[in-house]
């Protein structure tokens, strides 16, 4: 074994240093073949590790110059409205090319950048990203700043709910409308029944000579007729007393009666006034038959004033015992019922069948006096009291052509009746005074400076009018026909005092019913589109009060806040900034010239005339939040149309404080007929005060819990007015002289009274509701959108801006080649690698 | 003999690849931290001059968003920051440099740039910043530690710079 195994080295021995030579060189072959592969895989990792290292910094140094690219923000819309876009003369793929190849280079050779490009994507003008932007703008901002003005809005919206909905203020104005279109009805039905009495009378004259006529006619018949049977007698007399004297040509005692000459004399008389009788009678008939006919028409023309008067709705308001109306309807129940009393006492109620039968009789009689009367007919032995029966029983005796025993003296009658309706109509001077007061009070009002801004004039392009609801034309033409027809109203009342004459008393009654018929009219005007706009506004507040209660106000909230905050309004344009402290002043200026000095009042009856005079304009000078709720491009428009929602608004809240008040009630009770200018003049005067002190920089309850057009209110609206609003000493004395004439010169001690109410807000404030009530969400996005626009395009003017182009964020799309550690030129000039990235680079 | 020559050659080698290693991976960490120190720095004027603190004083401005709040707080105790008008200094580069590196621990970014074989740690790296045409530009020279160092002439010079755009 031992043997085997040194013949098996030996061997080998030999072999190896046949063919191995032993160990020479033998460790540079075994490190030769060791490090091939050791080369290789090593080389391999040592450039994968590279190209994930440079892919990774290339990703970073992508992500820099993505930042760098959008550093280029929009310093002028950062500043104004907390908006962050990409500058509109950024070239975004050179800059994002410029800050990728700079920076590339701290890689050395590691990478080489191939192509770049870059666009803009997610521009503001898509709404939801403008959307997205302001809230995050206005997420701490907004709600701050409302802390600081002492604004809950919730609050806000539960007292709105509870006012509106609770109270069902939908409800009252419908009642409200309900008894002013009554009422009205109620007077046109009387003005048609005061027209059919007047011409009642005129028939009734005109029958009233015809009977005279007649009963004329038939004395004069009976007359001849007498005469006739005297005559009779005495040529009886004289044939006796020839018959006597044997007279032989004397034959027939009759027939020489009857032939005398003074017989046929008397006979032709008979028949001449017989003859005149007859046309009497006929004329007679023709009148009666228009009298009955005038009766008819009246007593159709009362039925249907009575059902008008009875179909008034006197519901009460705000549940309370007031009842609008009621002097006047009472008033309007009186006259009608007192027309009914004298009608009923002269015609009685079954005239109808009465005038057909003395129609009938008329008619007989005629025919009857048609024939010749014949002179054998009547007896001379008949005494005056036999001829009377006779005549009676013949049909010759005048028809009784009265319906009752009382209708003697119809026209009489009726002059006494116009005198006692004149009574119940006039006005004592004291209370014609105190009312008319009221109305010189409200038209007072009407001139003051206040409807708009005239400084904030400015027209923009037409490309910005985003379609509105312009309530102007709803209220300026009312509230003026309204208080004019009030104003004849009541002198029209007043002057019933020194009018004499039935047509004068009834055509002056007449005028008083018009006025208040145009009264009422144009309230009913002015309510039901109160009524329309309330109908959305009550939609939209029951949505926001879901979304309160659900936790979902906040995004709506916010809208509206900035919006509220962030943009200039009437109020604040000259002296506010925005949430970021931007100066209002600078956004007048962008129109070159600044907000220029006011020329016209701004008063509702300057804009009702027409006066108001736009510039056009490449901004507005400041009146941007009445934009966000108008939606015209005309400033004053817009400030116009934002009074008139304000004025709406305070109407609705005020609607039920006005019918509850007792000064308001107690005023109404003595007015009579002009119960109604009461509470029209208040229903429309105590909106406008409240909204004159608002746009004049005041302050006003949300809800209050006075009224200011009484007596005890009206100084307190004074003092109030004159602390805010720009008033002339002219408009101050003559407010002063109508305050105090309407207040019956009683100057109650208003210091001690207490006028106070719910959240006492400002313009801004109030405007802010209206904006979450009246617009909604995209249509408030795109009108900022408008103003963004506006306001930039006038900022960059000459440059140009486009919302369109203002972009969020950059899109890039880079490609690189991931160059090998060892350049060999030809072999490695383009990289065996490309690294392609994009990426979104947003604020 | 031979395996006394081969046997260097060959610890050479492996010498010669662990230092690419090294070398790769320390400017990989350095370029790293230098990106995100310039990008931290040009977004600082926008930081100091739009970020708005509410000031009792005058309540006319307020936080721009609920982001701008939380970021006023949380710089209150942090006066290293520069606006468009003022330049930023080498040691607020330094500082937010380190921040990146080593989240604002000195001791351990020094320990951390040794590690990576840079000559003198964080003492060996010099910042310098520069600003124009609205751009920030922030450069770092370094000297990387060969494994082998022969006569001196085992240290690499880098030279980095990064240029980011100020947020004025």
């Amino acid at each position: 074994m031992k043997e085997k195994l040194q013949e098996a080295f030996r061997c080998w021995n030999q072999w190896s240093h046949r063919y191995v030579n032993g160990t020479k060189g033998a460790v540079s072959i075994f490190l030769a073949i060791c490090m091939i592969p050791l080369l290789s895989i090593s080389a391999l990792l040592v450039e994968s590790v590279r190209y994930q290292n440079a892919v990774e910094l290339l990703q970073e140094i992508l992500d820099s110059a993505g930042l760098s690219t959008i550093a280029n923000y929009d310093s002028y819309l950062e500043e104004r409205f907390g908006l962050l876009a990409v500058a509109q003369d950024t070239d975004i793929t050179a800059t994002m090319s410029e800050y990728i190849n700079l920076n590339t280079n701290a890689l050395g050779s590691s990478a080489t950048v191939d192509s770049v490009s870059a666009n803009g994507a997610y521009a503001l003008s898509d709404v939801d990203i403008f959307e997205q932007q302001i809230l995050e703008y206005a997420e701490v901002s907004a709600p701050v700043k409302s802390l600081t003005e002492n604004l809950n809005i919730s609050e806000a919206l539960t007292e709105l709910q509870n006012k509106i909905l609770g109270e069902d203020t939908a409800k009252q104005l419908r009642n409200i409308e309900a008894m002013a279109s009554g009422t009205a009805s109620a007077t046109e039905a009387v003005t048609d029944m005061l027209d059919a009495v007047v011409t009642l009378k005129d028939k009734a004259e005109t029958y009233q000579d015809s009977l005279a006529d007649y009963q004329s006619k038939y004395s004069t018949f009976q007359e001849k007729i007498q005469a006739l049977v005297e005559a009779i007698k005495t040529a009886e007399e004289k044939v006796a007393t020839s018959a006597e004297e044997g007279d032989a040509e004397t034959t027939s005692d009759t027939a020489e009666v009857y032939d005398t000459a003074e017989v046929k004399e008397a006979l032709e008389a008979v028949n001449s006034a017989q003859k005149s009788y007859k046309s009497a009678a006929s004329t007679l008939k023709s009148d009666f038959s228009s009298y009955s006919s005038a009766i008819t028409t009246s007593w159709t023309k009362i039925q249907s004033a009575s059902n008008s008067v009875s179909k008034v709705n006197s519901t009460g308001v705000s549940g309370t015992s007031a009842t609008v109306s009621s002097s006047t309807v009472d008033w309007i129940s009186e006259t009608v019922d007192d027309i009914v009393s004298v009608f009923e006492t002269l015609f009685g109620s079954d005239y109808e069948s009465k005038a057909a039968e003395i129609d009938s009789a008329l008619n007989t009689q005629i025919n009857l006096l048609s024939n010749s009367f014949v002179a054998t007919w009547v007896d001379s032995s008949w005494s005056d009291t036999e001829l009377t029966s006779w005549l009676k029983e013949a049909g010759y005796w005048p028809i009784d052509t009265s319906f009752t025993s009382s209708s003697s003296g119809v026209v009489e009658r009726l002059g006494e009746l116009a005198s006692t309706l004149a009574a119940k109509t006039t006005l004592d001077s004291t209370t014609s005074l105190s009312l008319s007061s009221y109305i010189s009070l409200a038209k007072n009002l009407c001139g003051l400076s206040g409807v708009y801004d005239s400084s904030l004039n400015a027209e923009v392009s037409s490309n910005y009018n985003s379609g509105a609801e312009l309530y102007a034309s709803l209220a300026t033409a009312s509230i003026n026909s309204i208080l004019d027809a009030g104003q004849n109203l009541i002198d029209a009342a007043e002057s019933l005092a020194t009018v004499s004459g039935f047509k004068q008393i009834i055509e002056a009654i007449k005028s008083v019913v018009t006025a208040l018929y145009n009264l009422i009219k144009g309230l009913v005007e002015l309510i039901a589109g109160i009524i329309t706009f309330l109908a959305d506004m009550i939609v939209q507040l029951v949505a926001l009060v879901e979304m309160l209660a659900s936790g979902d106000l906040g995004r709506y909230y916010l809208l509206a806040a900035y919006s509220t905050y962030n943009l200039p309004n009437r109020t604040n344009a000259t002296s506010g900034s925005s949430l970021s402290g931007y100066s209002y002043k600078k956004v007048a200026q962008l129109n070159g010239d600044g907000i220029p000095s006011a020329t016209i009042a701004g008063s509702l009856l300057s804009y009702a005339s027409g006066e108001s005079q736009s510039v056009s304009k490449s901004t507005f000078y400041g009146a941007e939040l009445e934009y966000l709720l108008g939606g015209t491009n005309s400033e004053i428009g817009n400030q116009t149309a934002v009074f008139m929602a304000l004025y709406i608004e305070r109407f609705i809240l005020n609607i039920g404080t006005v019918f509850s008040d007792g000064d308001v009630q107690l005023q109404a009770s003595l007015a009579g007929p002009a119960s109604w200018v009461v509470y029209v003049v208040l229903m429309i005067a105590e909106p406008l005060v409240d909204t004159l002190l608002l746009v004049n920089g005041g302050n006003i309850y949300l809800i209050k819990n006075f009224v200011y057009m009484t007596p005890t209110g009206m100084y307190q609206m004074l003092q109030d007015l004159l602390s805010c609003a720009d008033i002339t000493t002219q408009q101050e004395t003559q407010l002063r002289d109508n305050i105090n004439k309407a207040a019956n010169s009683k100057l109650l001690d208003y210091k001690d009274m207490s006028f106070d109410g719910i959240m006492k807000m400002k313009y801004e404030e109030h405007a802010m509701l209206l904006l979450m009530l009246t617009v909604d969400k995209d249509t408030l996005l795109k009108r900022l959108q408008n103003i963004v626009q506006m306001e930039s395009a006038a900022y960059y003017s000459g440059i140009g801006f486009a919302l369109t182009q203002a972009y969020t964020t950059v899109y890039a799309d880079v490609t690189f080649t991931l160059n090998p550690m060892l350049n060999l030129d030809t072999l490695t000039a383009n990289g065996l690698f490309r690294f392609h990235q994009t990426g979104y680079f947003g604020y | 003999m031979e395996t006394s020559i081969v046997l260097p050659f060959f610890i050479l080698v492996i010498v010669f690849i662990y230092s690419i290693f090294v070398i790769v991976n320390a400017q990989n960490t350095i370029t790293h931290a230098l990106i995100q120190a310039t990008d931290s720095l040009a977004m600082d004027a926008y930081l100091t001059e739009n970020v708005s603190s509410y000031d009792t004083s005058d309540i006319t401005t307020f936080w721009n968003s609920l982001t701008d709040m939380v970021l006023d707080i949380a710089r209150m105790d942090n006066s290293e920051y520069f606006s468009s008008t003022t330049a930023a200094t080498s040691s607020t580069v330094k500082k937010r440099f380190i921040g990146y590196l080593t989240g604002g621990d000195e001791d351990a970014a020094a320990k951390k740039l040794k590690s990576l074989s840079i000559v003198d740690g964080l003492d060996g790296i010099s910042f310098q910043v520069t600003e124009s045409d609205g751009n920030i530009t922030v450069t770092i020279s370094y000297k990387i530690q060969y494994p082998i160092d022969v006569l001196g002439l085992g240290k690499i010079s880098m030279n980095q710079s990064i240029t980011a755009k100020k947020w004025a």
